[in-house]
């Protein structure tokens, strides 16, 4: 009897036992031996704090801020630690397809003069930064792809509207951001240039919209489908206009 | 009088037990290889068109980088990359780098080649701006922290090296410098090291942060909460690598991805620390990252997203796991 209740009691206590806790360190051993000795702990911590802040100072001066304004500590914080965060390249947002998925932005430039043979006829007149067939491997085309995108990020209008001309402010910025457009436009073409052994014309912003389901499942357009993709206008006034059929030499994909 | 309770640790020698507990290097050396070796092919890459990227006939010469970056908002971006146009240095450059992240992948004077290939490679992303993307955030960033900690204390060339020629190594002060092997407050013979701890932590709260802010940043955005935003990925024909259009038959399914991933991105911080949702967080991260390499065309930058994971698995699990697949082989034999 009283063995079929020690049982009974040795089972219950199984079941009610606390889940295994993996076992912790002998905190009394931790500063001798090959353990940090305790001054080099203090100086690590306090770079650690130093560190995180130059880590977190940038997402958090980009979350905070709007049009009017950006958040004053977290300017001050990112301000301070601009040197430290952006020599390290630790200075990112982390904004991966955030806000939202967006368009993809793309480079499209005619050759004046091909000199080489093309092996397609649209390839004569129209060449593309990135090209998913020229550019490989994966990582090269990405490569090509981020500069596009950045091209056009950097973009500034060559003419403004009379009505912005009379906001100073704007102007300031603006011709300094023209300015600077127009080298990286000049710096791009004569790389171009080089490697293509040609003279290049304009280079076209081009911006393939993301088509919705209903398009791509219901309507049979295919993702690089023609009617996605428009020229972009290079001044204020200009509307965006869109792209020839022929011009994009990729072969279209069927979902 | 004591605030905590009978065998509870302080908040001293909690934060201590946190950062400085030695713990052995079977993680980090994993980390260590698949960085080592994305290093060297980045670097690969590069060179595949370097007349393109540097020199006097870049896509952004040095005149309008130096334009970018050091116009009336200056900036703290430095390399000397951008003072040269000699094609001759920047190819000695590149080769080094590569080689380096060669070294480090197979843990060959580890401590030396694991600081050269962090630095070689920053200075290739300072004057490549406009070209880079969240591969060379995570692996710089992982790099970085390799540099603190002792990775090469397991299987690598540096370990194997020891074991043959100790007394060498006992004998030469720069040896067991450039190597790691051995460096202060550290016992080889049982290869655990606070350092190894430390260089884990900054790796574990750095990934918490990108995170977080992904996350934060994908809940200002409509498309993530209608749970469109799934589809819009994979329907950008930029990313693309392979059809997943399909998924556009199933919405409510495709909506259903949109909202974990969403969850799932902003609660990791939080959830990859205690041990019964760790697991799922990181199987999710392995599924998230391993869709993006699979099928939006960045399988370098989902790679290293799953290599940074793995520092939250912990060296005595890897030391298990690779134990099972010794005995697996032992017994197939």
């Amino acid at each position: 009897m009283e063995l079929r209740i020690t049982r009974t009691t040795l089972e219950l206590s199984k079941l009610t036992e606390k889940p295994k806790i993996e076992p912790q360190p002998d905190l009394s051993t931790l500063n001798a031996g090959n353990c940090c000795p305790v001054w080099l702990q203090l100086v690590l911590l306090g770079l650690f704090v130093v560190h995180s802040l130059g880590v977190l100072s940038e997402p958090l001066r980009f979350f905070s801020r709007s049009d009017i304004r950006t958040g004053p500590e977290f300017a001050w914080l990112g301000e301070t630690m601009k040197p430290y965060s952006q020599w390290l390249y630790i200075n990112h947002g982390y904004f991966f397809f955030a806000p939202n998925p967006g368009p993809s932005h793309l480079i499209q430039y005619p050759l004046d003069a091909p000199t080489a043979q093309p092996t397609e006829p649209n390839q004569a007149k129209n060449h593309l930064l990135p090209d998913r067939e020229k550019h490989r491997p994966r990582l090269l085309y990405h490569r090509y792809f981020m500069l596009s995108e950045f091209y056009t990020n950097r973009f500034a209008p060559q003419q403004v509207s009379e009505e912005m001309k009379k906001d100073l402010e704007f102007m300031s910025t603006w011709a300094f951001d023209k300015e600077l457009y127009d080298q990286l436009q000049t710096s791009i073409k004569a790389s171009l240039k080089h490697s293509v052994g040609t003279e290049i014309g304009t280079l076209n912003r081009i911006e393939r919209e993301l088509p919705s389901s209903q398009q791509v499942l219901k309507d049979g357009w295919a993702l690089n489908d023609p009617r996605l993709t428009n020229v972009l206008p290079e001044t204020m006034i200009e509307a965006t206009t869109p792209l020839p059929p022929d011009v994009l030499p990729s072969k279209p994909i069927k979902p | 009088m004591n605030p905590t309770t009978p065998g509870q640790p302080t908040l001293q020698q909690a934060i201590q037990a946190f950062f400085f507990r030695p713990t052995s290097a079977h993680t980090l050396a994993l980390i260590r290889f698949a960085t080592g070796s994305m290093i060297a092919y980045i670097h690969l890459v590069w060179m595949l068109n370097l007349e393109s990227f540097m020199g006097p006939f870049a896509l952004i010469n040095n005149t309008t980088w130096n334009a970018l970056h050091h116009g009336p908002v200056p900036d703290y971006k430095w390399t000397y990359l951008s003072q040269t146009e000699s094609m001759s240095i920047i190819w000695c450059h590149e080769l080094i780098a590569c080689i380096s992240g060669l070294c480090l992948a197979l843990g060959l004077m580890t401590r030396t080649f694991s600081i050269l290939a962090w630095f070689t490679t920053l200075m290739t992303a300072h004057r490549m701006t406009g070209m880079l993307f969240g591969l060379d955030q995570i692996t710089l960033m992982i790099a970085m922290y390799l540099c603190f900690a002792r990775p090469g204390s397991l299987w690598s060339l540096d370990s194997w090296l020891y074991g043959r020629f100790q007394n060498t190594y006992t004998q030469h002060a720069w040896l067991r410098l450039c190597s790691g092997v051995l460096n202060r407050g550290c016992d080889s013979t049982v290869s655990e090291c606070w350092s190894n701890t430390f260089a884990t932590r900054l790796i574990q709260l750095h990934l918490c942060v990108i995170y977080l802010f992904g996350g934060l940043g994908k809940l200002r955005g409509e498309m993530w909460w209608d749970g469109s935003a799934m589809w819009y990925s994979v329907a950008s024909y930029e990313y693309q690598s392979m059809n997943m259009t399909w998924t556009g038959h199933f919405p409510i399914l495709s909506s259903i991805a949109t909202h974990i991933t969403l969850f799932w991105e902003f609660s990791y911080c939080a959830l990859i620390w205690p041990r019964w949702t760790r697991g799922m967080m990181l199987s999710m991260a392995l599924l998230v990252h391993g869709g993006i390499a699979l099928f939006l065309g960045m399988i370098t930058f989902g790679v290293m997203m799953i290599v940074a994971n793995a520092a939250f698995v912990s060296p005595t699990s890897v030391q298990h796991w690779v134990g099972l697949g010794k005995k697996r082989n032992e017994g197939s034999r």
